[in-house]
Parts: C-alpha cells; sequence; structure tokens
C-alpha cells in the first residue's frame, strides 16, 4: 500500500514488474512473521461484517473510525516512523481532525502523545518473532494438495490442487480439479507468489470466475480465503491438506452432519483413505462408493429414520474419528452469521458489496450442544424498523436469494422515487427458517448503504 | 426608501440587465444570491426573477467553495482550487480582482472554510493549516493567520501572519477590527498583533450539567444579520436519566462585539447551517434534510419541514420574507417565512460545501 501510494498520490512512475519485485523484497526483508499476523487474518483475507476490539482506550475513535484498526497492527515502526504516520495523517487528510471523534479533542495532540507511545511500544520495529522466522525454513508449496470449504450459493467442495513452480522467485503455477458435493464439477487454475516465506497470494479462475486467494503456509494445515476482488463479501474460507502424509487420519467431512432418513452425497477428506473397510455405524448405509483414493473418499449414504442425535462413528481403514460426522433428527437452533450485516450500493465504477449470509444449524443432545454445520434454510427480508417499513426499504434496498443468502443491492445514486432522492439504501431483518422446520429461524440485521470510494487491500 | 419615479422602478423590476442597477441610487439595490458549484463556477443569481445572472469561471478545482463579501457586496472571496487558494471575484464583470495560495513551496496550506473580510474590505484573511511536504516524510506545522491586502492582486503574499489555533473552520470580522474564529472555542483575535482569547468558550466551558458541545460549522454566512453564528448540539444531564439534547448557538453580534451562546431548542434532527431571522434575532432557520423554524425565546421548534433532499446552506433575503437553500446538489430552493414553496434554481454543477451568500447592489 505504501508503494502505492507513492504512485496514487506522489506520481511514481513503476513499471508493475518492477513493483512487484519491490513488494516482493521489502515483504520478504521487513515482513511479519506469522505470529505477528495472525491476529490479523481476517484481514488480510478481506473478511467483512467484524467488530474489532483492542486494549486501549480511545484507539479506536482516533483511528479506526475512518479504517480497521487491524490495519496499523499489522505494522512495525520505530518511534518516530509511528509520529511520521500521525503527521502524514493530518498533511494528507486534512479533514480527519475536524470530523466526528476528532472536533471534540486536540486530535493531532492527542495521536502524538497516546497512540504514538502505545503502538511504538506495542508494535516496535523489531521484535523477537520477526528474528526467529528470518532463521525458520521457508514453507514449500509445491506439490499435490486438496482444498475445501464453501462457496456461497454454490455449496461445498473439494479440489485437487497441483502446485508446480513457476518464472520467478516464489512463484507458482496452480491447477484445481474437482467438485461441488452436488456433484457440479468445479476446475481451476492460476498463479501464486508466496511472500516472506508463509504468504500465500494467488489469482484464481473456478468455472470461469475470477477470484483472489489468501492462504497462510505457515499452519500445519494451510488455510484462508477465496475471494472476488470486486466484492469482497463473496469469498469463501478454505483449508489445503498435502495429499500425501505419513500416517492415516481423517480430517474433514463434507458435510458436518446427517439428518435421519436422509440419503445424500459425503464426502471424507484425510489420508490413507484408499484401504480398508468403510464403517458408518449401524444407522448409515453405504449405497455407493463413488471416487475413492488415499486422500479422499466420495460415497453415497443413507442415513435411516432411526438416526439417533449424536456425532456418529466413522471408521475408514485405520483411521476413525469421533467427532467428525454429526447425526440429527431435527435442527433445535439455528445461528445466522454475520449478526449484523453491511452491504453497498453500487455501479460499474464502485461494485456493490453482497451480503453473504450463513446460517448454521444445532441440535442438543442432553445437555450438549452438537454443531451440525450449514443446514438447508429458506431466507427473506423484512424492515428492521418502523422507519424502514415507513421508506419501503426492502423495496428499494436490493433483493435476497431465498436459497442462498445472498443479497444483492440495488443501483448507486440518488433514487427519484424515494422520499428525500435518497439512496438505495435500507434497514433491514434478515430471517432465515429451516427447511421443513419452519418454526426454527435465526435473524440478523442488514445494513444496506452507500459505496467506499478509498478501497485500499486493507481497509 | 428614496422614491423613485414608478417608470424607473418598473423598468428597474423587468430589466434584463438587473446590473445596470448600480447605475442608479444604492437604495435601489437588487439582492442576489452569490455560490459557487462544480466543475468551478460561480454563480450570481437573480432569486425574484429565478435565473442565473452572471456565471464566473474561476481558475483552479472546486473546494470547499468557502465565500465572503466585500463590504460593497461587490466582490465576492472564495475558498477554491482544493482549499488551496483564496480568490476574488468582481460580481460585476467575473473579473478575477485577487488571488492567494496559502501554500509557499514545500509548504502546503490548506483552508477548512476559515475566510473573512476586514470590515473596510482592505483586508482579506485566512487560517491556513500547513505542512510541509519533505521527500520521504510530512511535518505538521502550526496553523497560520494569513493577513492580506485585498489589493495586493493576482499573487498576494500576505502581509503579516501570526500563530493560529489548530481546527478552525469559519471566521468574521467584527466592526471593531477583532477576528472571531470558529475551533475549539469561539477566539477573538487581534489581527494587528496576532493576540488571541476565547471570546465563547465551547470545549472548554464550564457547564457541569452539559457535556461539550459538537459543531460542524463550515458554511460562513451571517452578512444578513452581521452576526457570526455557530449553531452546536449538546446533551444536558449526560448519561442520566434526565438526560436532554438540544440545539443552542454560539453567536458573536459583529456590529457590538457581544457574544452569547444558549440553548435554542430540542434536537430532533440534523441540521448543517443556521441563520437568525433578520426581523427578530431569537428566531433561527436551519436546514439539512428538514428545513426549520426555531424561537429561542421559547426553546420549540417551531416548524419543521421535510424537504425534497439535503441542503447544506441556508440564508435569508434581507427583509426577512425569503430563505434560501443551497449547498449539496444542485438546485437552490426559495421558500417564504411560512415554508411556502417558491420554486428552484438549477445549476449546471454541484454546490456541494459552498457557502449561499446574499448580495446587494
Amino acid at each position: 500500500m505504501t508503494v502505492a501510494r507513492m504512485q496514487v498520490m506522489h506520481g511514481l512512475e513503476l513499471p508493475n514488474d518492477a513493483r512487484r519485485d519491490i513488494v516482493k523484497y521489502l515483504a520478504d526483508t521487513r515482513g511479519l512473521a506469522p505470529e505477528e499476523s495472525e491476529t490479523q487474518r481476517a484481514l488480510i483475507e478481506r473478511r467483512l461484517n467484524r467488530i474489532e476490539s483492542f486494549d486501549h482506550p480511545i484507539y479506536q475513535e482516533m483511528c479506526a473510525r475512518c479504517h480497521t484498526g487491524g490495519r496499523a497492527q499489522l505494522q512495525r515502526r520505530s518511534q518516530g516512523e509511528w509520529e511520521h504516520l500521525v503527521n502524514f495523517h493530518i498533511g494528507q487528510f486534512q479533514t480527519t481532525e475536524y470530523q466526528s471523534m476528532a472536533r471534540d479533542r486536540d486530535w493531532f495532540g492527542v495521536a502524538l502523545d497516546e497512540i504514538v507511545p502505545w503502538l511504538a511500544e506495542t508494535q516496535g520495529l523489531t521484535s523477537e518473532a520477526w528474528e526467529a522466522w528470518q532463521q525458520a525454513e521457508p514453507h514449500e508449496p509445491e506439490g499435490e494438495w486438496q482444498l475445501w470449504g464453501h462457496w456461497p450459493g454454490e455449496g461445498d467442495f473439494y479440489a485437487d490442487v497441483s502446485v508446480v513452480a513457476a518464472e520467478g522467485e516464489d512463484a507458482y503455477r496452480v491447477a484445481l480439479d474437482g467438485a461441488f458435493t452436488d456433484g457440479r464439477r468445479l476446475d481451476g487454475e492460476g498463479q501464486a507468489v508466496v511472500y516472506t516465506g508463509y504468504e500465500w497470494r494467488a489469482r484464481l479462475t473456478l468455472n470461469g470466475r475470477d477470484f483472489k486467494q489468501v492462504l497462510d503456509l505457515s499452519r500445519e494445515h494451510p488455510g484462508g480465503r477465496i475471494f472476488d476482488d470486486h466484492d469482497d463479501a463473496l469469498g469463501m474460507q478454505v483449508t489445503m491438506l498435502p495429499q500425501e502424509a505419513q500416517a492415516a487420519n481423517l480430517v474433514a467431512s463434507l458435510p458436518a452432519s446427517l439428518k435421519a432418513g436422509e440419503r445424500r452425497r459425503l464426502v471424507l477428506l484425510g489420508h490413507g483413505l484408499d484401504k480398508g473397510e468403510i464403517d458408518l455405524g449401524e444407522h448409515v448405509t453405504l449405497r455407493r462408493v463413488v471416487e475413492r483414493s488415499a486422500h479422499r473418499l466420495v460415497m453415497d449414504v443413507e442415513a435411516d429414520s432411526l438416526l439417533p442425535t449424536g456425532w456418529l462413528p466413522v471408521t475408514v481403514g485405520e483411521s476413525s474419528a469421533d467427532a467428525l460426522l454429526a447425526g440429527y433428527r431435527q435442527v433445535d437452533r439455528l445461528e445466522v452469521s454475520p449478526a449484523l450485516g453491511v452491504a453497498r450500493i453500487g455501479n460499474d465504477k464502485t461494485p456493490p458489496v453482497s451480503g453473504v449470509f450463513t446460517a448454521a444449524g444445532y441440535t442438543q443432545m442432553g445437555d450438549e450442544t452438537l454443531p451440525l454445520g450449514q443446514v438447508p434454510v429458506r431466507w427473506d427480508v423484512a424492515p428492521w424498523d418502523d422507519i424502514a417499513e415507513r421508506d419501503e426499504d426492502v423495496k428499494f434496498a436490493g433483493v435476497m436469494d431465498a436459497a442462498t443468502g445472498v443479497f444483492s443491492p440495488a443501483g448507486a445514486g440518488p433514487n427519484p422515487q424515494r422520499q428525500y432522492n435518497a439512496n438505495s439504501v435500507g434497514n433491514l431483518r434478515v430471517t432465515a427458517a429451516v427447511e421443513g422446520q419452519p418454526e426454527i429461524q435465526d435473524e440478523a440485521q442488514l445494513i444496506v448503504t452507500v459505496q467506499r470510494w478509498n478501497n485500499p487491500p486493507l481497509r | 426608501m428614496k422614491r423613485l419615479n414608478l417608470t424607473l422602478a418598473g423598468l428597474l423590476a423587468l430589466s434584463a440587465q438587473p446590473l445596470l442597477a448600480d447605475a442608479v441610487q444604492d437604495d435601489a439595490a437588487r439582492e442576489y444570491l452569490v455560490t459557487m458549484a462544480h466543475p468551478n463556477q460561480l454563480y450570481v443569481i437573480d432569486p425574484e426573477a429565478r435565473e442565473v445572472v452572471r456565471t464566473c469561471d474561476v481558475k483552479g478545482d472546486f473546494g470547499p467553495g468557502t465565500l465572503q463579501l466585500s463590504p460593497d457586496e461587490r466582490t465576492a472571496y472564495v475558498l477554491h482550487h482544493r482549499w488551496e487558494e483564496a480568490v476574488g471575484i468582481d460580481l460585476t464583470s467575473c473579473e478575477e480582482v485577487f488571488r492567494a495560495s496559502g501554500s509557499i513551496d514545500s509548504i502546503r496550506a490548506k483552508s477548512i472554510a476559515s475566510l473573512a473580510v476586514s470590515p473596510d474590505g482592505s483586508r482579506l484573511y485566512s487560517v491556513w493549516d500547513r505542512v510541509r511536504l519533505g521527500l520521504d516524510h510530512y511535518e505538521v506545522l502550526e496553523p497560520q493567520l494569513a493577513v492580506y491586502d485585498t489589493a495586493s492582486g493576482l499573487d498576494a503574499e500576505p502581509i503579516a501572519t501570526f500563530p493560529a489555533p489548530r481546527q478552525v473552520t469559519t471566521m468574521a470580522a467584527a466592526e471593531d477590527g477583532y477576528l472571531y474564529l470558529a475551533g475549539a472555542d469561539i477566539y477573538r483575535m487581534d489581527p494587528e498583533n496576532g493576540d488571541t482569547e476565547i471570546a465563547i468558550a465551547n470545549r472548554n466551558w464550564d457547564r457541569p450539567d452539559f457535556s461539550p458541545p459538537d459543531s460542524l460549522a463550515i458554511w460562513s454566512m451571517g452578512e444578513v444579520t452581521d452576526e457570526f453564528l455557530r449553531p452546536y448540539t449538546v446533551a444536558e444531564h449526560p448519561g442520566e436519566e434526565n438526560e436532554a439534547w438540544h440545539w443552542g448557538i454560539s453567536r458573536v453580534d459583529l456590529t457590538s462585539g457581544e457574544t452569547e451562546n444558549k440553548e435554542i431548542a430540542p434536537f430532533e434532527f440534523i441540521i448543517f447551517s443556521m441563520v437568525s431571522d433578520p426581523r427578530e434575532q431569537d428566531v433561527f432557520y436551519g436546514v439539512y434534510t428538514q428545513l426549520s423554524k426555531l424561537d429561542s425565546r421559547t426553546r420549540e421548534i417551531v416548524k419543521v419541514i421535510d424537504l425534497d433532499h439535503t441542503y447544506y446552506s441556508i440564508n435569508t433575503s434581507y427583509d426577512g420574507s425569503r430563505i434560501y437553500l443551497g449547498g449539496a446538489s444542485s438546485d437552490i430552493a426559495i421558500y417564504d417565512d411560512d415554508f411556502n414553496d417558491l420554486g428552484r434554481i438549477e445549476l449546471p454543477g454541484d454546490m456541494s460545501t459552498a457557502t449561499l451568500k446574499v448580495a446587494r447592489f
């Protein structure tokens, strides 16, 4: 972002390949260790609708009222450089000290006297973590992996991922070969660069759609997010696992639960799954093995009507798992997330930001609450309050897809059909109801607001 | 008003060249609206005829469009070119008669709506927020009050500068020569020597039952009533059961130098700018998405109407019979003092943060 700022604000002319080299050099030699970026993975992955909290009484109103507080948490500076940053803020964005939560105080003085020393102390230029990380072996991404996640509106998916070296330092070519759990194909390819020995940044095309991908390769199971660069809300948390491993194991199940009486596709992911007996307990019948390899088992299964509520015993050959796949008879509780979402109207120049909601189910087993993962629901929106009803926000603000929980905001700009020529903003109540159990519901608030005009990679 | 012969009065009323008015007695001066709009035009508007009578291109980019008038009201000074220049425009000819940049060499200066003209018209004042642009870092400097001779022409340099408080927005010059600056408090500054004192305490007021006031004041009206007015919102008994929110005003009478600070009505909706009624100084008109009339004698909202869209800047005719609304979008709305809609004047561009001034000449 600093290099981009030099270009945008100060007229630096820099060829793209030189810019990439500079960013790579700076990231590799002056970056953050994995534990230093750990608390801000959500920001790096552009996960929206988060509420931050920090161990400082006024950091949020001083700094994080304009941008995330995480943005500064991803920087390390000496006290003098933190002071430069405060000077830059007033010098570049003159109205900073006139805005709400600034004009009630001597913003510049408070920033220098109270914020800078705290940042210099908690985020000084040098750290033991970074010293140690520079001695560590970088994580090598070349090889065969498998990856899985949930694509909003499309469903659970899995894919084999092949990573091979490409021209350029720490550059790779990526190929994906996979499927959704409903059987539809999922293919993709892309290019990646690894920064700082663990920060994976890729451009991917999945089923013809362009995405970006951020992964932290330092974890045992590298994880991160694939997202639409033009609509950050549309993204999927993913986990990546080497296809080969020393020991057999079961790592994940897609889906995470089976309902009594249900026949469906079940995908188990892990290692050493190509040999031995498959046993899903007495109430789950294996109807067909669709695909079986060392790292993946794709089956059609049927749960009988007597399926008990609780973790189902899952055994494949030598591996077994007792808390991987939940059986349930009904959903007892639904939890919609995010509880408060913000979507943005848009146009060609400033694309809209969707509202993307998910609904996790839970069932009760005695005192224990059993997580079921995402369960099938129907989505709807209603006015959040009397004002939203009077202003017909439901009519103007956009459209909720009843099947997917993805809200598509309306077009931007003054709307002559509305009072005050207001934009097509809205304050909506999002409701999810379990399919077949309409009385089991949860709701969330969705604020549909105006565009953001300033959209750096780290907001 | 001196008696005009009927023929001349009729001619003036019907004149397609209203600025010919300067050929007759001062008392026959007509009232015009003056404002700025995107991309960089200053407009002189006849509110009676509801038409633009003069469009002046002002070199440079828009912003903020803060306006002040010379005492004879024939010259408008505007903060312009991305808040970095003060420009004087002759409203009768569009001629540019003054231009000053706050920036010098590596120091970039911007003014957040701080502009005032001395009562004799010989001095223009601005507070510049300054930053030194180094090769690899910025250094924020102390804001500066710059005093200009309005006869300095198009490359004007300040004839004096003095340190100014941070966070100053609107300002005004009083009859006695003092400057009033709206910042954390309302400051009184002597432009002869830069001596500054608090004229009205706001952030630093000693009112135990009240929160500090909040004010977003970047509209410099007050020429009709010869006062410097800053509205604020405030909580009485904040955090307590009987918490009550009010609109209040800090006000300087620019003729007498008298100051006052008081709550005037309940805070029930946002107001961006406010003026008092020229016929009754305790009646106030406010605008944002509503047009409102507040009476500080009864501390009541007397009347409020929804507008067709948001307006930022409000003013009144000198006789108080008409209310003018501008800023934000591209149309100026005119209402009578009973809030009857008298029509609109469309401009080609948005007025955004520009002031809507009333000039007579």
